[in-house]
Formats: C-alpha cells, structure tokens, sequence
C-alpha cells in the first residue's frame, strides 16, 4: 500500500472488523483493515476445494438475517442469500426413533406430541413462546447497543413498561439447567434441548442463563449462507472497497503508535508505519493490550484483566468428507425428515449422559467412546457446495484442547468418521480433510487454545465484563484505542454486535452523522423502556 | 435484475481484467462467477495444516508482462511480485544443474559450466535483446495483447530473423514455424543438459515439445526471453493474491460482481446473444438478465455446447467445437507441506540450484523427453516419472509458517489416462483409485534428485485432473490453459478455426466474446481479457481513455529492479 495515513486502523478483518470497516468506509471516513491473514473473513471460512465446499469454522448462522449489516448494505443483492432449512436438527439414536426439530416450532411441537409425549408438546411450545419473547424484545435488541453495567441493567429492566424485563430478570442469573428445568420435557427431549445450547462449548452449571433463551430461539432459525460461510465476508468485504477503503491481506499488527498519550497509528509486522487517529482493535484482549502495547503505555489494571483473560475449555475436533452421496441415518425408515435435518447429532441419548460427556471435557479427557458429533451435510440445501450429484459432510466434535493432536489427529478422525459411518452405513468418503483444535489457533491468532469465541463465556468475561468494565462499551482508557471483536460485549458466533457497536461509536467519536438508521428491535426497545435513552 | 451493458461469465483472472478494463471506461459491466471465490486458476487454498499456503492451480505468475499492471494499478490493490534470483532449474542424476536467472549474467556462468557453445550464443543473445528492447517489447506487445493476424506473424518473423542472425543461429522464422520443438532446441543449442532445460520450461509454460510450431517458439523464443525480459513470480501471499487484487480492482472501478452465480444459459436470439439465465443451484435462481454483449471466460466447448446448444449454433459449428481438444496440458499435481526447503544434490555443482524457486527434474535428455511426449500423447503414463517442481517459500516465505516451506510437484499426464505400468486404466474415472499410488511413485523419483525431502513432508495433497475438473468444470479434462496448445488450436487458429470473426475475442455469433481458449492461451497473461475488453469496448464505440494505454512488458522492465529475490528480501 502507497497510502499510509488513515482516520481509522481496523486490526482484524474477521466478521467484526470488516463490519465495522463496512460502516465506517460507507460514513465517509478513510479506513484500512490490517488482516494477518492471507484472507479476510476470520471465521467466516470457506474451504473451496476439489469442487467441495468446506466450512470448518462458522457454518449455521444465529442472527443471520437480524444482522444490521445484511439490512444496511442489502447484502442479499450483492448475493448473500441466506437458507433456513425446514429441519434444523434431527438426534440419531440406536435404540429409538430419532428426535427431529424444526423451523416451525408448532411443527415440532406437534413432532413431539405425536412421537414423545403430548406433554413436551405443549411445553416445547410454552418454552419457545418465552424464549422468543425474551429474545425479540430484549436480547437481539441489546446485542446491537453497548453494553450496560448489570445492576443498571437490572433496574432498567425491572422498571420497563413491557413487564417482560421483571420476567426475564427472574432468570437471567440462574444457570441453563435450571431454567430448562422450569419446563417439564422428558428425555431425550430435555438433552437435545440442553445440546443446543452447550455444542458450542457453553457450560449447563455457569451463570449464563440469559444467553440460553437466545440460544435456543435462534438454534431453532439459524441459516446457512449459500456457497458457504465465506460469501457473508466476501460481500461485506467488497463493499468496503467500493465505499473507497483498504483492506491489506498479510499484514499483521505488532504494535500501536502512541504519542502525547494519544494513538497514532499501527506498525505492520514487515516494519511498516500507519497512521491513523483512531485504532479499532477486533482481536483478543492479550493481543490488544499486551502485545499492542508497552506497559507503561495503558494502566496497570487494564494490563492485569488481559493477563487474566481466560480462553475456553472445550474446542473443536472437526472432520471434513467429500461425498458421493448425502448421508442416510439408521432409523429413519419413518423419519425421512431425520435425513435433512441442518445438524445431526449423534450420540446423544440422555440428559445424564450428555452432563457426564460435559463433565468429562470440563476435565480434559478426550472422548474416544461414543463419541457426541454433530454433522452437516451443506449440500442437501446448497447444492452448489459440492460438484453436480455430490455432497460435503462436516463432523464437529467437542474436544479439550490440551491433548497431542498434531500426532493424532488422522486417527481421531478415523475415529470420528467411523462413528459417523455407524450412524450412517452408506458414508463413503472419497477425501478427508482433518481440522483438529490445533489448526485453530494455528489459523486465526486471536482463538488461542481453539477458542472460537476469543475467550470463555464464564460470567466475568460477558455483558459488562468482557472483556472487562473499562472496555466492555467499546472505548477504552487509551485515547483513540477502541475494541470491537468477538471478546468485546456482546461476543462472538458471528452475531454481529461488536463490529456493529464499535462502528456506532466511532462515527459519533469523529462528529459525523450516520448514514444509516437503528435497527427496529433496538427501536422498539427503547420505547418499551427496555434500552434507556 | 437490472440490465447491464456488458456480462462477463467466469470471474477468472482474464474475465476479471476484461471486466475492469470495461467498467473503468464507463461501460456497465457484471461478473458472473459460478464458484464461491472468483481467480478459479490462480488460487491459493489451505486444506492441510494452516499457515501453508497451497497453490493449486497457477503457481509461477507472468502477469508482470501485462499491460493491466499498469492500466488497472494492480499494485494499488495489493498485488506484490516476488521471485528468487534464479528462476527455472533443471537438475539431474549425475549431480549436474542447469539455470536460468533474472541476471542475464547469472546463466551465463552457469550455462559456462556446461558448454562454451550454448554460453556464447547466450552471451549474444543478450547483446541483441539489450540493444533492441523497445522494439522487441513492441513486437511481443502485438504478438501477446492483439487478435493475432498474418501482420503480427510478419513481424514476429523479422524480429525472430535478425535475432537469430545476430546469435549466430542459421534459422528462419519460416522454418522455425515448420519446426517441433525437439528439432529447434537441436538447432540452437548443443548440450543435452541446456536442450533439456529449455524444453522442460516451455513445456511447462503450456507449449509441448512434441508439436510444430508450438513446441518451436517455446523453445526458441518464449524460454530464452525468460527472466530479464519475460517475468517469473510468485506473489505475496499466494497465487490468488493475483485473484484478490483484480477483484479489488475491478469492484473499485465499479463492476458488480456476484459469486455462487452459474450461468445455465446465454440467451441467443436470431443469432444474437442476448442476455443470460443463472442457474437453479447459485444464490438467484433462474434469474434472467440482459445485456448489450456476453463475454464468455468459460472454454469453448461448455460456452457453446453447454450454454446454448447444438440447435442455436447449428450442426457444423458444433461438429468443429465438439472436436477441440483437452486432452494436453493436464497436470498431476501434489502439494507438500515441508519442514526445510528441499536440499538438491546438485547444489555442489552450483549452488544456485538452491535459490531457484522452480525446475524440473527427469528427462536427463531430449530421447527421454521424446518418450515421455510420445507416451503423454497416446494416453499412457509415463513410468519413470518428469516432473516440474516448485517451492515457491523461496520466494515468498510468508506462505508457510517460519522455517517452513511449501513445494509443489505437477507431472503432465494424459487426463483420460489409458495405461500405467502396463496395465490398463479407465480414464478420468480412474484418477481416484490411483492418485495416491502415483503421487508415492513420482515423490520416491524426487528423493532421488533432492535426499531428505520425504523425511521433510509434513503434510500433502494430492490434485488429480479429475479433481481440478470437479473444481472447475470449464476446465474440461482438468486442462488447465483453456483447450490444448496444439498447431491446429494454436495463433491465428486458436480455439479452433471457424468459431472467431474479425478479430481475437470475437465470435460467430453476434454480441458473444470469448475470453478463455483464445491467443494467446490461458496462464496468467491476463491478455485473453485485455484482447476481449478491446474489441468489446470498441464495438460499444467507447474510446480509449487517457489511461488505458501501457504496452506489454512496460510494467516489469520499469519495475524489475524492485522486486525482492530470495526470501522477499530485496
């Protein structure tokens, strides 16, 4: 790049960065995002391979269409198109008829009472009600605003015209398995519930409770995006360039220029300078503000929280197939439905066993036995992810990170595939793409130890806390330093808030008026009492 | 969807210049690509252990020849040149090695090593070149970026006459044309092991030996120009850096790109191409679009037979299209993660050998390439294995994690494969019973030449034609250039004769271009788009603007002290 002065740096152009990047660019400013990377995206990753797709970071999208960005930038016409398909999960059992989820919660409602028990019909439909309601009215609302300290956030809710906040405060702190246990669902309904929320790592014993309505109302609607997760980067991507930003590829930041106390730019690792006002950082708080800067250069306390900041526990053993034909699961004779489900477990039988499993990862151990994968057959509703007549299969697992899995990685998805195959007879791969929880880390910089996430979801790293109380909001103590990634509230899996949020923040920080509008949840909210001001 | 002046179907390197080109002028211009990423053939993936960057298709760029460099600001995106001090090697069984390198000088003291013969004709070689550049750049900007015509030929014969008087070689343009590429190397040069070098590099540049005119003017022009004046790169980053930085450009300039986009069919009506419908399976299903003129960067036979059928073009141009070829240049192709760069054994007799980020090894002289040819061309695998070998960390060490290097190993083979090792194969179907089996074979031969190097893999993937056909299925047979680089589908022939009108990207059928199968081949030239944009832009009646105006070559012999050789160092 000849330019080298900027208003603002983005360091990362993962999901978060190019967000931001996108507003910022589209705002009138002059943006450069700094990727270390060859390619932009972050976990929005696209494997095209041999005429195969393969996504081995995010593949089924929460808050697909909810994004501000998809809306802002009509991302649909420059070819984002999103799938939802019919059936989201299906659990394949040995020993019983398979357990099926859909987009239409009275579909599965009406699933379970015909095949479960007319009781977890009915509560299946009481539990999606609320979650839903605390989910429209408040959190998708709130992942789209800075963050606000709890006890302020208590009040607000508590106060709220719409009586759904003094609803919702009742359970936000209570852990997930509690507040599944409010609804009376019998097994292997309650552990395929349970399951939705904790594939992604997620604790049933944390205080986490409010994340859990959301995960399930939005596990229920998630999308693929067409052509693979990559293509949602891509357009964002395309519409920083067209808005006259930089996006310069294998260029990783080594440290922020300061001067008189305020930022001054970035320093690429090849030794280059780059100035700019404002420094927006989209990667982890140890990057941030431990490598990023000298320590006399932020306060102490900041410096401390970074050296503190917590990396998951569980990560993710992936397995990659190319396929001659889509998988077909055993017992499904009845249950053709159980075939073309978005994500198929498999392994999950109970509850118990699904805690123990949990358990047992907490601890380190890395499963060998019946083994709990989930797998996704993108092709079945995006054929053009695979060549004419073919399919791609993704397995996931979770799995510790500290374990030898540059030695044992083809083994263990050897392991996995036969697992796979079990639940599946006719799976005959003609290529395997191993993704142990080493290449992680080994991709992307920022999810050390396989964190997906850029850092646990434990209590004091969410909401106001993460990744800590004087840079939860966006800002920080370091004039011109913001923080807008996955380990900034309100998180990661690509929901889209941080990078958001940041952008919201920085047009208002340089005085220039926005050329786009709130989202109408956020709206709506603040007329509900349930955001102030 | 709104209409557009102008559809590009296939958003590869060439579409993409073609594209750019257009929209900068002011010509409204949609990209239509049918896989998720456009730059198919230069592209760069990690299906392996992350930080190693795999190219899987074009490796070693010339684009720094093309006129684009210039015209789009290719730099300005993000496009970076690298290379390494020597450019191709050849390195053989008895410890031997012969070079070519950016320094003129370089090869010299090489080829010295071997024969004072072939030194000398090198030494006035380059004399004439320094003396004449500004009208060979002309020449070979007309030969390269214009429809080609009995004019260009005419002048290619006059700078080829007096270039070969000037070296001392008793040779004629005419009787080079006539020539295969054997019998030219036999004229000019008199060590096996400077034929061998030479024929190995245009061989791999797309022009095989084995044919008459092809195989001549690889050999007798293409590969001695090959450094100092023709460029040898990698780019930062890998070779779909190329990729990014025209996407970068062109939606920079305004083109609408729109990915996930296969095209099932180009509208022709009364002969005239009109528009397009976009497949069920992309992101717009069956979607209808219109446009002043359709430019096709597919190859020829799934342009025409595919997208608009027998019945629209009529049985004589089907039957001359259905007989285009695509069974030459199809590589077999393994890519190799490695803990140290490759130690060739050759490196005592030069140590060049070792800065050199691309060579062949097999073939240690003309007979046995005459073999190999022979076998390639009756479909029969060869058994000892040829092969052209890269490691492009040499140059670019940011394309696998530090210390380690990436190395790349492509064997031409004949796609619908008959036999192997005396028994029989059942064509493209067999690719993946034996691709593992063959990759051992042809990684076992590259021990021999570089010791060590199966202890130093840490991970490989292996690409048969049958998978690059499954990536690409414009790539018929996994060709990689766009149809066969034979006589009859080579020049003013090319794709095939019948199916251009008045000029080089210009069909029979009304309003419908084509940017791939034409001159001057595919590879990274980006001049197939350059040609289309062209005759396009002239038959919207645009003008030219102020900036479109830089030649072939401008851009690298104004640029070519700069670019770093040796680990991006510069």
């Amino acid at each position: 790049m000849k330019d080298k002065n900027y208003d603002v740096a983005i360091i990362g152009a993962g999901p978060n960065g190019l967000i931001c990047g996108a507003y910022l660019a589209k705002a009138g400013l002059k943006v450069i995002l700094l990727e270390a990377r060859h390619e932009t995206g972050g976990g929005l990753d696209t494997l095209e391979f041999a005429g195969f797709k393969y996504n081995p970071h995010a593949i089924y999208h929460m808050m697909a269409d909810i994004m501000p960005v998809y809306h802002d930038f009509d991302l649909r016409s420059r070819g984002v198109k999103f799938i939802f398909p019919e059936v989201q999960a299906s659990y394949i059992a040995k020993d019983r008829k398979p357990l099926i989820f859909y987009h239409d919660p009275k579909k599965t409602a009406g699933f379970l009472s015909n095949e479960f028990s007319t009781k977890d019909g009915e509560e299946y439909i009481r539990m999606y009600t609320e979650f839903q309601e605390y989910s429209e009215k408040i959190l998708i609302p709130l992942t789209y605003v800075p963050a606000v300290p709890p006890i302020e956030q208590i009040q607000t809710l508590g106060s709220a015209k719409d009586d759904v906040g003094r609803r919702f405060n009742d359970i936000a702190e209570l852990p997930p398995i509690e507040i599944l246990n409010m609804y009376d669902f019998s097994d292997p309904v309650k552990a395929g519930i349970l399951n939705l929320f904790c594939m992604w790592g997620l604790q049933p014993y944390e205080a986490l409770g409010y994340l859990f309505p959301l995960y399930i109302y939005r596990m229920t609607n998630a999308a693929l995006v067409s052509g693979g997760s990559h293509r949602l980067s891509s357009a964002i991507h395309k519409t920083i360039i067209e808005n006259g930003g930089a996006i310069s590829d294998d260029s990783e930041v080594v440290k922020v220029m300061m001067r008189n106390g305020k930022v001054e730019g970035v320093v690429i690792d090849d030794g280059t300078e780059i100035k700019a006002s404002v420094v927006a950082s989209t990667v982890d708080p140890k990057q941030s503000f431990l490598k990023f800067f000298d320590d006399h250069e932020i306060p102490e306390n900041l410096a401390e929280s970074a050296r503190r900041w917590e990396w998951e526990k569980t990560t993710f053993f992936g397995t990659h197939l190319a396929l001659r034909e889509a998988p077909r699961y055993i017992g499904t004779e009845s249950f053709e439905d159980a075939n073309r489900a978005m994500i198929t477990f498999l392994g999950v039988t109970g509850t118990e066993d699904l805690l123990d499993h949990l358990g047992s990862l907490e601890n380190g151990k890395v499963p060998t036995e019946n083994l709990f994968g989930h797998t996704t057959c993108a092709s079945l509703f995006d054929p053009i992810q695979a060549p004419d007549g073919m399919h791609t299969g993704r397995w996931e697992s979770l799995a510790p990170y500290d374990h030898d899995w540059e030695e044992n990685k083809w083994e263990y998805a050897r392991l996995c595939a036969a697992q796979w195959k079990e639940y599946a007879p006719n799976l005959d791969p003609i290529n395997m793409l191993v993704y142990p929880p080493t290449y992680i880390e080994k991709k992307f910089l920022n999810m050390v130890k396989g964190s997906i996430k850029q850092g646990a979801y434990v209590p004091l790293q969410m909401g106001y806390f993460r990744p800590n109380e004087s840079c939860s909001q966006g800002f920080t103590p370091v004039e011109g330093f913001y923080v807008c990634g996955a380990s900034v509230y309100p998180g990661g899996m690509i929901i889209g808030g941080p990078g958001y949020i940041g952008a919201n923040l920085i047009a208002e920080d340089f005085g220039i008026s926005r050329p786009w509008n709130e989202p109408e949840s956020v709206k709506t909210a603040r007329e509900n009492g349930i955001i102030q001001g | 969807m709104q209409d557009y002046d102008v559809i590009i179907i296939g958003g590869g390197v060439n579409g993409l210049t073609a594209a750019a080109y257009l929209s900068r002028s002011g010509i409204k211009t949609l990209v239509l690509e049918a896989k998720g990423e456009c730059g198919t053939h230069s592209d760069t993936c990690e299906p392996g252990i992350p930080g190693f960057l795999h190219n899987t298709h074009a490796t070693w760029l010339i684009s720094a020849m093309s006129p684009a460099m210039e015209d789009l600001n290719l730099t300005e995106f993000g496009l970076e040149y690298l290379t390494t001090e020597y450019v191709f090697g050849k390195t053989f069984l008895d410890g031997t090695n012969s070079l070519m390198a950016v320094d003129p000088f370089k090869t010299l003291a090489n080829w010295q090593k071997i024969s004072e013969k072939d030194a000398g004709y090198l030494m006035l070689a380059g004399e004439y070149l320094i003396t004449k550049m500004d009208e060979i750049k002309e020449v070979l900007h007309e030969f390269l970026a214009k429809a080609p015509s009995e004019a260009v030929k005419k002048k290619m014969a006059k700078f080829n006459n007096e270039f070969n008087a000037s070296c001392g070689v008793n040779l004629t343009f005419d009787q080079l044309w006539d020539m295969n590429g054997f019998q030219a190397a036999d004229t000019i040069f008199e060590s096996e092991y400077i034929k061998t070098l030479i024929l190995a590099f245009s061989w791999i540049g797309g022009l095989p030996p084995i044919h008459k005119t092809v195989g001549s003017i690889g050999t007798a022009i293409f590969g001695p120009l090959s450094g100092p004046i023709f460029p040898v790169h990698q780019a930062r980053g890998g070779s779909h850096a190329l990729s990014h930085s025209l996407v970068k450009a062109a939606t920079a300039y305004g083109v609408k790109i729109l990915p996930c986009c296969p095209v099932k069919e180009i509208i022709v009506e009364n002969g005239e191409a009109k528009g397009v419908v976009l497949s069920e399976k992309g992101v717009f299903p069956n979607e209808r679009i219109y446009a002043k003129k359709i430019i096709s960067n597919l190859t020829l036979a799934p342009t025409f037979m595919d997208l608009i059928g027998e019945e629209k073009i009529g049985p004589k141009m089907a039957g001359i299209i259905r007989k285009f070829k695509y069974d030459e240049q199809n590589i077999f192709c393994m890519n190799f993660a490695l803990d140290k760069a490759p130690q060739f054994k050759s490196a005592e007799f030069d140590d060049g050998i070792q800065r050199c980020f691309m060579g062949y090894f097999g073939g240690s002289n003309t007979a046995e390439f005459k073999k190999f040819n022979k076998d390639l061309v009756s479909g029969i695998i060869h058994e000892t294995p040829m092969a052209n070998w890269f490691v492009p960390t040499l140059a670019d060490p940011t394309q696998a994690p530090e210390g380690c290097h990436t190395a790349i190993i492509w064997q031409d083979v004949p796609p619908e494969a008959k036999s192997w090792k005396k028994g029989s194969l059942n064509g493209m179907e067999s690719w993946d019973e034996i691709k593992y089996e063959l990759a051992d074979m042809i990684t076992d031969e590259f021990e021999k030449y570089a010791p060590g190097f199966k202890k130093s893999i840490i991970d490989r993937i292996v690409y048969s034609p049958m998978d690059i056909e499954r990536n690409n299925p414009s790539a018929v047979l996994g060709n990689w250039v766009g149809g066969s680089v034979t006589p009859e589908q080579f020049f003013m022939n090319r794709p095939v004769k019948g199916v251009l009108k008045n000029g080089g990207a210009r069909t029979f059928l009304k309003n419908l271009y084509l940017s791939n199968s034409i001159h001057p081949m595919g590879a990274t030239f980006l001049t197939s788009g350059y040609i289309a944009a062209t005759e396009v832009a002239e038959d919207l009646g645009v003008g030219k603007p102020e900036w479109w105006r830089s030649k072939c070559f401008d851009w690298y012999l104004d640029n070519i002290n700069n670019i770093p050789q040796n680990l991006g160092v510069r």
